[in-house]
């Protein structure tokens, strides 16, 4: 278990995390390295205190001596400590098998510290209880994401008469749905996925020439059914032409986020074509702004600003270091905006509306548990005070509330 | 009209409503629609419309 120095195979586990699963288990991936990364220098810390010589592993055979010599204390156990930090950051939400795995991953580092004679029993429950609070305390800082079961309300209207193999629907798929508008790997497979399912379909990709609501005006217009593939952006142009042409409406998840789709509950491709042989409809809210539409939120204040200077950057630099830099940006240059809210002169840092009421999580606007309760959800943040970076902290300990930034996660 | 009661403090507020009046009298004034940058206009309304929109759901659902 020499292969743990360094914290080598949690980084290894978070960085193919992060890379393969979804919003989800990159936030595990990230809370899980944070949790080892505190045991880790909270054992560290510990040790300098402890000072307890290493124990006499001169009766330990050979073959189980480590290659190389630890001159630090033995108490308490670091390696055991990020282990367990580790696999208490992974069992908060991972999926069973994967926890079961790292669990048993760190049970086989703690036994090995002193099978291989490099640690007293006492050290590594040291390290245990190191690595046990440090999960705690990443658990506080990074909590799982809430999910719904089975999708948010709706209002339902009966089932459609659909035709099994497609025929008068009409799929768009955009294939700029993923980071920085490069084509994604899944698009191919979601268009033969739906090819095979729903082989008289009409399918029409999206190119980068297209103007997206024309092409989803004249999509919706000429079939009974609309599906769109991709992410937010365009479910919203999708949505825009169902509305004008009063069609129903298959959303496809195939982007980056798809908050609409998985509010719905149709949190794969897979599920979303079988919600169409279902043939369930149900009606829900939509809201406008300027005659727009939008199914999740729309902002004003110094989000759409970092927005609009990521997607500038996205390009270049791809769209997750570029949201980065344009989120520096503005913590660096955001100045209020003044405005008049429902006639009200204020200095807007930013202000939030949601389509229906978002659940509050993790001090963001995290999930909907109605898509059909008829109201806006508002949250406008002005600068009344001196100091107004302090404001959400203030309210939310003064008032046991959490505001909601500017950066709804769902 | 405000559904519940709002939630404010130290310049945050939060309520639950039907519409809602922004009023922007300088340029630009942009908005995020559903991750969207858009330019808005000089008065910008947001409103609802309920049970606007038919979408398919999955055959068990909430």
């Amino acid at each position: 278990m020499q292969s743990t120095d360094n914290m080598a195979p949690w980084v290894l586990v978070s960085a193919t995390l992060a890379v393969t699963g979804g919003p989800r288990l990159r936030r595990t991936a990230l809370r899980a390295i944070a949790a080892a990364g505190i045991a880790n220098a909270g054992a560290t810390a510990v040790k300098y205190l402890a000072r307890r010589p290493r124990p006499d592993s001169s009766a330990v055979p050979a073959a189980r001596v480590p290659y190389r010599s630890y001159v630090s204390s033995s108490f308490p156990s670091g390696h055991t400590a990020a282990a367990v930090g580790y696999a208490g950051g992974v069992v908060s939400d991972a999926p069973l098998p994967l926890s079961l795995l790292v669990s048993a991953m760190a049970g086989a580092v703690g036994f090995s510290r002193v099978h291989s004679g490099v640690h007293y029993p006492g050290d590594v429950l040291g390290g245990v209880a190191i690595g046990a609070v440090s999960a705690l305390l990443s658990r506080a800082l990074l909590p799982p994401r809430p999910e719904l079961v089975f999708g948010a309300s709706t209002t339902p209207v009966g089932e459609a008469d659909v035709d099994q193999e497609g025929a008068g629907v009409t799929v768009v798929v955009n294939p700029r749905g993923g980071d920085n508008g490069v084509p994604t790997l899944t698009t191919a497979d979601t268009t033969t996925r739906v090819a095979r399912q729903l082989p008289r379909a009409r399918i029409v990709p999206l190119s980068a020439d297209d103007d997206v609501a024309s092409v989803m005006d004249e999509a919706a217009r000429d079939s009974s059914v609309l599906a769109v593939a991709g992410g937010d952006g365009t479910v919203n142009a999708g949505a825009t032409a169902a509305l004008a042409h009063d069609r129903p409406l298959l959303v496809l998840p195939d982007g980056t986020l798809n908050n609409f789709a998985r509010t719905l509950g149709l949190t794969s491709v897979e599920i979303a074509l079988r919600a169409y042989s279902g043939g369930r409809l149900a009606r829900v809210d939509v809201g406008e702004v300027d005659g727009r539409v939008f199914l999740n939120t729309s902002s004003f204040g110094s989000y759409p600003r970092m927005v609009e200077r990521r997607d500038r950057w996205a390009d270049r630099i791809g769209k997750w270091p570029a949201f980065a830099l344009a989120l520096w940006r503005d913590l660096r240059e955001v100045q209020p905006t003044p405005a008049l809210v429902d006639g009200r002169p204020v200095k807007v840092w930013w202000a939030f509306v949601g389509n229906c009421r978002y659940r509050t999580h993790a001090r963001v606007p995290a999930l909907r548990e109605h898509l059909d309760d008829g109201r806006l959800d508002v949250r406008v943040l002005c600068a009344r005070s001196p100091f107004p970076g302090c404001v959400p902290w203030r309210t939310c300990c003064s008032r046991g509330r959490r505001p909601g930034p500017a950066t709804p996660s769902g | 009209m405000l559904f519940a009661g709002a939630t404010s403090g130290a310049g945050y507020t939060e309520r639950l409503t039907e519409s809602l009046t922004l009023a922007i009298p300088d340029e630009p004034r942009l908005l995020a629609v559903d991750g969207e940058v858009v330019e808005g206009s000089a008065e910008v309304v947001f409103r609802k419309r309920p049970a606007a929109l038919r979408v398919f759901v999955p055959l068990v659902h909430g």
